[in-house]
């Protein structure tokens, strides 16, 4: 039996020790909780609870991952659970894109990217591969997703560009940010000035453009559209100028760019991509010869920011008509994950040298990376989110 | 006066904790909300930061008031703290011990989420926490606030639009 002290304590039960009990429940009881008290929907929808929650997903260490696949025709999100003993790839949970709605679906060509998740936040965008028309941040785990609003600069604002855009977190500030790198085109497409930049902010839910990119060597691009390595709290892609690539470092706390070399390769092979590798990155290579011939070349820098320390670590060639391999990223534990064929997951470790199936078909561009479970938009109002 | 008492709080007790610290563990005394004195070794007190402070700042070598627990609820949360302290205990004795400690009446697991908040001791919180998390989980709204006794301030409609919202999170 309840005594009278009790049967109104806990309603009132101090802030703290609601948030203690809140933070051991799962998403989706945390949800109805909201529904209980308007004391109670207040404490959780609030930024502090949030990054409470976040601060006790890390500490779990529940090594997520998260990889976009084809399930029926539909694009599906599935989330694993990757433990040191247990080496199978296991499914834990699973995620409908939401990003099908028929008022959503536009003309054939056009599909959804996925461009980069941190702290359970997933960047998808909607277009082209390179004319990208329409960006969102959704959180599965709660079920909500913004839509970005359009940018200032267009292509009737500035004329053609390329556009590679990245998508991640600046601790300094708490703020998740989506950066656009253009890289203005002149006739013939030959890159004719500084790349433009510009920046939004989930705080301030608005973009900017951003000075710090006349800091750029006068002729540069990034004109690959493969979306950039979240590593370090930077972006980085690969830019080209006077035809020598290199690494476009952007630091999302300082908001300034920096250069890292890139290794040299043999002849006209050309990095194609880069891949976050730990607290590092990789590169990928992956030449079509005219003689049909594909080679595939992987790096990792082993140690981040030295430019020394990049390591070739996978190089394969494929004769024409084999069923060619495509990295797309690596494991927690270090093994690189490939596309085999049609859409074959599988992934190699570089110390036995051999390859696992993930037994799973991919979507047309398959996504990897770490996740995490978090409440991150269940703050925001209805009118900024939308919760489906 | 600041002179004496800096004196009596810091002073002297370094000396004693240094002293205490050689013998292991000294006695604390701990009065509880209801006057009750538990004397305790100071390795199983000092599990509580609250009472530790204390001790580092030496002003624990009088008897130690805790206005807010009662002596029930006291000689729950020593008993916990007893059973951290040794460290034979196995993960799995341990595990057994706690699960078996926690099994309380609502009354008194309110009591120990308090105490152990004021205590400040992070284990007992966690699992204490744990327990009511657990007894939240999978109940419908409504369910929640009779077993918990709270007051549903949301106007009816305010409630369903909360529900309408995140529909997919109260389906069955």
């Amino acid at each position: 039996m309840l005594d009278s002290k009790n049967s109104i304590g806990w309603g009132y039960l101090p802030d703290e020790i609601l948030i203690q009990i809140f933070t051991f429940l799962p998403i989706k009881s945390i949800i109805i909780c909201t529904s209980v008290s308007k004391t109670w929907k207040s404490l959780i929808q609030n930024p502090t609870f949030i990054s409470t929650h976040l601060r006790h997903s890390h500490n779990k260490n529940q090594n997520l991952f998260l990889l976009s696949v084809s399930r029926n025709d539909k694009q599906v999100y599935t989330l694993h659970k990757e433990d040191d003993d247990d080496p199978d790839f296991i499914e834990y949970t699973s995620f409908d894109s939401p990003f099908h709605a028929p008022h959503l679906q536009f003309p054939y060509q056009r599909t959804y990217y996925t461009c980069g998740t941190f702290n359970g936040l997933v960047c998808v965008s909607y277009g082209l591969r390179n004319r990208t028309e329409v960006i969102f941040l959704w959180n599965p785990c709660v079920r909500k997703f913004l839509q970005l609003p359009s940018p200032d600069v267009t292509v009737d604002t500035h004329g053609a560009s390329c556009t590679s855009f990245g998508f991640g977190f600046d601790p300094k500030t708490n703020d998740y940010k989506v950066v656009r790198i253009l890289s203005m085109l002149g006739p013939l497409y030959f890159v004719k000035s500084r790349p433009v930049v510009d920046v939004y902010s989930l705080s301030t839910g608005e973009w900017r453009i951003l000075s710090a990119s006349a800091s750029l060597p006068l002729i540069c691009a990034v004109t690959s559209c493969w979306p950039p390595a979240f590593a370090n709290g930077a972006l980085h892609w690969i830019a080209v100028t006077n035809d020598k690539q290199f690494v476009l470092v952007f630091d999302l706390r300082d908001e300034v760019f920096r250069q890292i070399l890139l290794p040299e390769l043999p002849g006209k092979m050309m990095w194609t991509r880069l891949s976050v590798y730990g607290n590092s990155i990789a590169g990928f290579e992956i030449t079509r010869g005219i003689d049909q011939m594909t080679q595939i070349n992987i790096w990792v820098m082993k140690e981040y920011g030295v430019a020394s320390s990049w390591t070739p670590i996978f190089t394969a060639d494929f004769a024409f008509g084999e069923a060619t391999l495509r990295p797309i990223g690596f494991r927690r534990n270090g093994d690189a994950v490939f596309v085999f064929g049609e859409g074959k997951l599988v992934s190699w470790n570089p110390e036995s040298k051999e390859f696992k199936d993930f037994r799973m078909i991919s979507d047309h561009d398959p996504f990897i990376d770490s996740y995490i479970e978090s409440l991150v938009l269940l703050d925001k109002a209805a009118n900024v989110a939308v919760t489906y | 006066a600041i002179q004496s008492s800096r004196f009596s709080c810091v002073g002297f007790p370094l000396a004693y904790i240094f002293l205490a610290c050689k013998k292991k563990s000294m006695a604390l005394k701990l009065k509880s909300s209801d006057n009750k004195i538990f004397e305790v070794e100071e390795l199983v007190a000092v599990q509580s930061e609250t009472i530790k402070s204390l001790v580092e700042d030496g002003c624990a070598n009088n008897v130690i008031p805790l206005p807010n627990v009662d002596s029930k609820t006291l000689e729950l949360v020593l008993d916990w703290c007893k059973n951290h302290v040794d460290v034979k205990l196995d993960e799995e004795k341990l595990k057994e011990y706690e699960d078996k400690f926690i099994e309380v009446d609502l009354a008194v697991l309110y009591d120990l989420l308090m105490a152990a908040n004021y205590l400040n001791i992070k284990d007992l919180l966690n699992r204490a926490s744990q327990k009511v998390a657990d007894m939240l989980k999978g109940k419908k709204p409504e369910q929640i606030r009779e077993t918990f006794n709270i007051v549903n301030d949301f106007s009816p409609e305010e409630e369903e639009e909360i529900r309408k919202e995140n529909l997919w999170a109260f389906e069955e």
